[in-house]
């Protein structure tokens, strides 16, 4: 009941929103009433941590022989953290959208923020990886079409079937690894995936995320600021990652050398990732990078056989992610809000990151462990210069604008600390201490290297002064074109092209003239065929 | 003789209706609203009859014969037949009420209730041979519908006459074959002679690949919603025929190899329309290869019957009708407003700005065909998938790759329809707001209609679950 009041408080403001713009348009009406609903829905979740874990069945398929599924959610400690991150990150983009000047916020960019949250929470409490499929072909359909509607003028809508089209695929992938899942238990849920169809899973997860392979749809999409834009990023993003969070932890019993690729395609991913996240000119064109680079952490914890604890990593990216791409006016006077973030992502002993150490380094010291530990430390030093570069001074802002600004900030970094306390049994760890100590460590060197020689990562004089530089600007280079995948289409496009030119003779071939023989002819072989294959014992 | 049966009403009342609409074929609205009516109530009478024939109206009794003897032979319409004869009288009812607007031939309403009669005397005929002769008379009235308007049959019409009635001597020579070898030992060379006609003749009228070639061709020159109409009802038909007749036969479907035979064939048939369609620019030759992908998958069901493909058949038939029918709508409607656009890719180029709800339109029920979760088609492409998985390996990768085939056309089509020429050559494609609300309407009401049966197929096609009922010997369970 709880669940349905939740979803309730998010759709039915979405409808009324809607509705009250097309009727009556009232600014400061529609703000509070999506603000109530959005709040209301928030706290909710808080009353629905009293009964964990819970399941709900909204839709059952009958008859059950025949169709195997209810349409149903799950709500447990792995994705109840995730259900209040995404609700706080709604409540914080509504709260810091109604103060940006620079963007035409309107009570519709509210209606979409709200009713896009609702189908978020669907794929996220999904019971099954069927419901989860649905409600991923629901959402990307509802956001396809809301980013046509977004892009319609900027004539760059061109640029969404790239997006769209791994979306599909990742959605194909999944509704492929259920029917392996099937086969061995017909009408499975997150809890009976079996190791076989494992695999599949994580590849529909990876793909998603733009992880597996590396791939970056968004890299060249139109960048807006618009705090609703950051939640159609991460509304992919956060179904895939309770996905991982689901997986078995037997995921290493399967074919090990594969295994071992996919590993070392997740570490590649997470240190160009990083490294391009530490070097872009601001945080909004790093964002797809930061993205990438924590959904390979929450990959690496699935591959290191604790799924489990991939959440942390996942939240990192949410909530530490939030308050940084919604820290936009970068206003100098508060950007120690923004720091306060990185509670989330350090991971120092009996922080909400803590527990996510273990299962990123894996058992005794690796090499993926030490490349982990400096994409980390990387992401983490791209976090405190994006910050500590804010220069902005902004003067007109509204009245209630300076209380809400900081408001939606603060409600992100408020929503890590209660999930730091209940977000699940045994959320106060030590952890792997000394992973987060290594990683401060390297940040702090980095720090004082780049204050000792004076270096500006995008400055000009960090060219000449940096040791190397040329090398690594090529080798990153190097990276930034074969991670692009274009030499992948630009090879796709030659092989459709040379495909097509086989079919187009084909086609001449059977529609010509003689096409009518042709298809005697082809009518004897099957005679043929079936003559020699039916009735054979 | 006696008039009281069921197929008095469900073939002669409609054939007269069709004689009768001949008179005023020229009043185009009141054809259609006669031929609407007329699909309609029968599809509801049909739907609401009671099984046992046993009617009682205004306290009176009236009890139904089954059978309607002519010429020494029958019309056998039992009331577990009835649900698939009120399916082929809902699809002609709503090819008519939608296609109202699109300047399709004036004896569309006509032949589309004969058409409609005859598929559901064909499948009532007994002895089953001459539904051969029934089925070559239907393929000779289509024939008026594809052949376009002022214009000479083409080449692809002729060739689909061609091949259909290189089908018929094969029905007709596997029943004069098998007559009374019920008896004879399954091995019996007769026996696979008679499979071997059959399962020919059956495959000439499903065009499976590689007896395909006409349909791209038809489709580029018909009218996509005549198109659709013809190849759904044939379809539809021929495939609870096929089920009729190897339900019939116990020869036949006892013979070994004949279900894996029919697997393959719908798995090279799906796979073939999957690449294929991935090749191609013109929207209107896609539409055939749709009716290809839609024919193999009901094969590869027949042919997974023992594994619950018979219900994944009748799952799919409301929609993949609905799909066809939001398809050839939104096709119909883009070539009704602008005239100019041939279906090609380069005349779709940037659609998306001039008619957004058409192209989204296009895109959804092409999803919905590819068997997008959430969508019409899903719940029953899911147990075919599960299903092949569960049986071989071999299927899985050959579906991937028709699922990808598919995929990439929607793809590309989507590419095609949102990208903007930056120097347009057509003028007539910066125009705005030429999509009327009624239409805009019509199109999400298709789009929602697909949802709501993707997401509560148990509400909206379980029903057709009763279309299987007949075949008590192949189905021992329905």
């Amino acid at each position: 009941m709880i669940l349905l009041g939740i979803l309730g408080l998010l759709w039915l403001p979405a409808i009324a929103l809607t509705i009250s713009q097309a009727v009556k348009p009232n600014f400061a009406r529609s703000w509070f009433i999506a603000i109530a609903g959005a709040s209301l829905a928030w706290l909710g979740t808080f009353f629905l941590r009293l009964y964990l874990p819970m399941e709900v069945e909204l839709i059952r398929w009958l008859p059950e022989s025949l169709y195997h599924t209810a349409i149903a959610f799950r709500i447990d400690y792995i994705n109840w953290p995730y259900i209040v991150a995404i609700l706080a990150l709604c409540i914080a983009v509504i709260l810091t959208d109604s103060s940006r000047t620079s963007t035409n916020t309107t009570p519709t960019t509210w209606a979409a923020a709200l009713a896009l949250t609702g189908l978020n929470l669907i794929s996220v409490m999904s019971r099954g990886p069927l419901t989860m499929a649905i409600a991923w072909a629901i959402t990307d359909l509802v956001e396809l079409s809301f980013m046509l509607n977004l892009l319609r003028n900027s004539g760059e809508t061109g640029k969404v079937t790239a997006i769209y089209g791994v979306r599909l695929i990742s959605t194909f992938v999944l509704v492929a690894a259920t029917a392996v899942g099937w086969q061995v238990t017909a009408g499975l849920d997150f809890t009976q995936i079996p190791p076989t169809a494992s695999l599949l899973f994580l590849i529909a997860a990876g793909l998603r995320l733009g992880v597996l392979p590396l791939n970056f749809p968004m890299q060249n999409a139109l960048e807006s600021r618009r705090g609703i834009d950051l939640l159609l990023r991460f509304s992919p993003v956060v179904s895939a990652l309770v996905l991982i969070a689901h997986l078995p932890s037997e995921i290493l019993v399967l074919n090990q050398s594969l295994v071992s690729v996919i590993s070392i395609l997740t570490v590649l991913a997470a240190l160009y990732a990083s490294a391009m996240w530490l070097t872009r000119a601001d945080a909004n064109e790093g964002r797809p990078y930061w993205i990438v680079a924590l959904s390979a952490f929450a990959l690496q914890s699935a591959l290191n056989g604790e799924p489990e604890h991939s959440r942390v990593w996942g939240l990192a990216l949410l909530l530490t992610g939030g308050v940084l791409f919604l820290f936009d006016p970068p206003i100098r006077r508060i950007r120690f809000i923004p720091l306060l973030g990185l509670i989330g992502l350090l991971g120092i002993p009996y922080t909400l990151a803590a527990s996510g150490w273990s299962a990123l380094l894996g058992e005794g010291v690796s090499l993926a462990g030490i490349v982990m530990i400096i994409c980390h430390a990387m992401l983490v030093g791209g976090y405190l210069r994006y910050i500590l570069e804010a220069e902005s001074t902004v003067t007109g802002l509204e009245k209630y604008a300076r209380i809400t600004y900081p408001l939606g900030l603060i409600l992100i970094i408020q929503t890590m600390l209660v999930l730091n306390l209940v977000g699940w049994p045994d959320v106060l760890t030590i952890g792997v201490w000394w992973g987060s100590l290594v990683s401060i460590g390297l940040v702090l060197a980095g720090a004082f290297l780049t204050k000792k020689l004076n270096l500006q990562l995008t400055g000009d004089g960090f060219k000449a002064k940096f040791p190397f530089y040329r090398l690594g600007h090529q080798v990153l280079n190097a990276l930034r074109v074969v991670f692009s995948l274009d030499w992948i289409y630009a090879i796709a496009r030659w092989l459709f092209a040379r495909l097509s030119d086989i079919a187009g003779f084909f086609r001449q071939v059977l529609e010509g003239e003689a096409g009518v023989l042709w298809s005697l002819f082809f009518l004897l072989m099957m005679a043929i065929l079936i003559y020699t294959q039916v009735g054979q014992p | 003789m006696n008039l009281m049966t069921t197929p008095t009403i469900w073939i002669f009342l409609p054939v007269l209706f069709s004689l009768l609409l001949i008179l005023v074929h020229r009043l185009h609205k009141l054809s259609v609203w006669i031929a609407c009516t007329v699909s309609l109530l029968l599809a509801v009478v049909a739907m609401i009859f009671p099984q046992n024939l046993d009617l009682t109206l205004f306290g009176r009794n009236f009890l139904f014969d089954d059978t309607f003897l002519i010429l020494n032979r029958a019309l056998i319409i039992t009331g577990t037949g009835l649900k698939t004869v009120a399916m082929l009288y809902l699809f002609s009812f709503l090819w008519n009420i939608a296609g109202m607007r699109f300047s399709v031939s004036r004896w569309f309403p006509t032949i589309s209730l004969t058409i409609t009669a005859l598929w559901v005397s064909a499948l009532a005929v007994e002895p089953f041979l001459y539904a051969a002769l029934i089925v070559e008379l239907i393929v000779l009235i289509s024939v008026v519908l594809l052949t376009p308007r002022g214009e000479q049959a083409g080449s692809g019409v002729m060739r689909y006459l061609v091949l259909q009635t290189i089908a018929l001597p094969f029905i007709l020579l596997s029943g004069w074959m098998v007559t009374g070898i019920e008896s004879a030992p399954s091995a019996s060379t007769l026996i696979l002679r008679g499979a071997v006609l059959i399962l020919i003749g059956f495959s000439l009228w499903l065009a499976v690949f590689p007896l395909h070639t006409w349909l791209p061709m038809l489709a580029e020159k018909t009218h996509p919603w005549v198109f659709s109409f013809v190849f759904l009802m044939q379809q539809s038909s021929l495939s609870i025929f096929l089920l009729k007749v190897l339900d019939q036969f116990a020869w036949l479907r006892n013979l070994t190899g004949v279900f894996p035979a029919m697997q393959w064939v719908g798995v090279l048939t799906v796979l073939a329309g999957g690449v294929l369609a991935s090749l191609q620019t013109k929207v209107n030759r896609v539409l055939a290869y749709l009716i290809l992908i839609e024919t193999g998958y009901s094969v590869l069901a027949i042919g997974l019957i023992s594994q619950g493909g018979g219900e994944a058949l009748a799952l799919s038939l409301l929609p993949r009708a609905l799909a066809y029918l939001q398809y050839a709508y939104t096709l119909s409607s883009i070539q009704q407003i602008a005239p100019e656009i041939d279906g090609s890719f380069p005349s779709l180029r940037g659609l998306f700005t001039r008619l957004p709800f058409h192209s989204i339109s296009l895109i959804v029920s092409l999803l919905s065909l590819l068997g997008l979760p959430a969508l019409g088609l899903f719940p029953a492409r899911r147990m075919l998938w599960n299903s092949g998985a569960g049986l071989t390996s071999h299927y899985t990768p050959l579906l991937g790759l028709a699922v990808a085939g598919m995929a990439l056309f929607i793809l590309r089509l989507m590419d095609t329809l949102l990208t903007t020429d930056p120097n347009p050559t057509s003028p007539t494609l910066s125009g705005k707001g030429e999509e009327s609300i009624w239409q805009i309407l019509v199109l999400c009401f298709f789009t929602l209609l697909s949802l709501l049966v993707g997401v509560f197929p148990h509400v909206f096609l379980n029903p057709f679950l009763g279309i299987l009922e007949p075949f008590i010997h192949l189905l021992p369970s329905s």
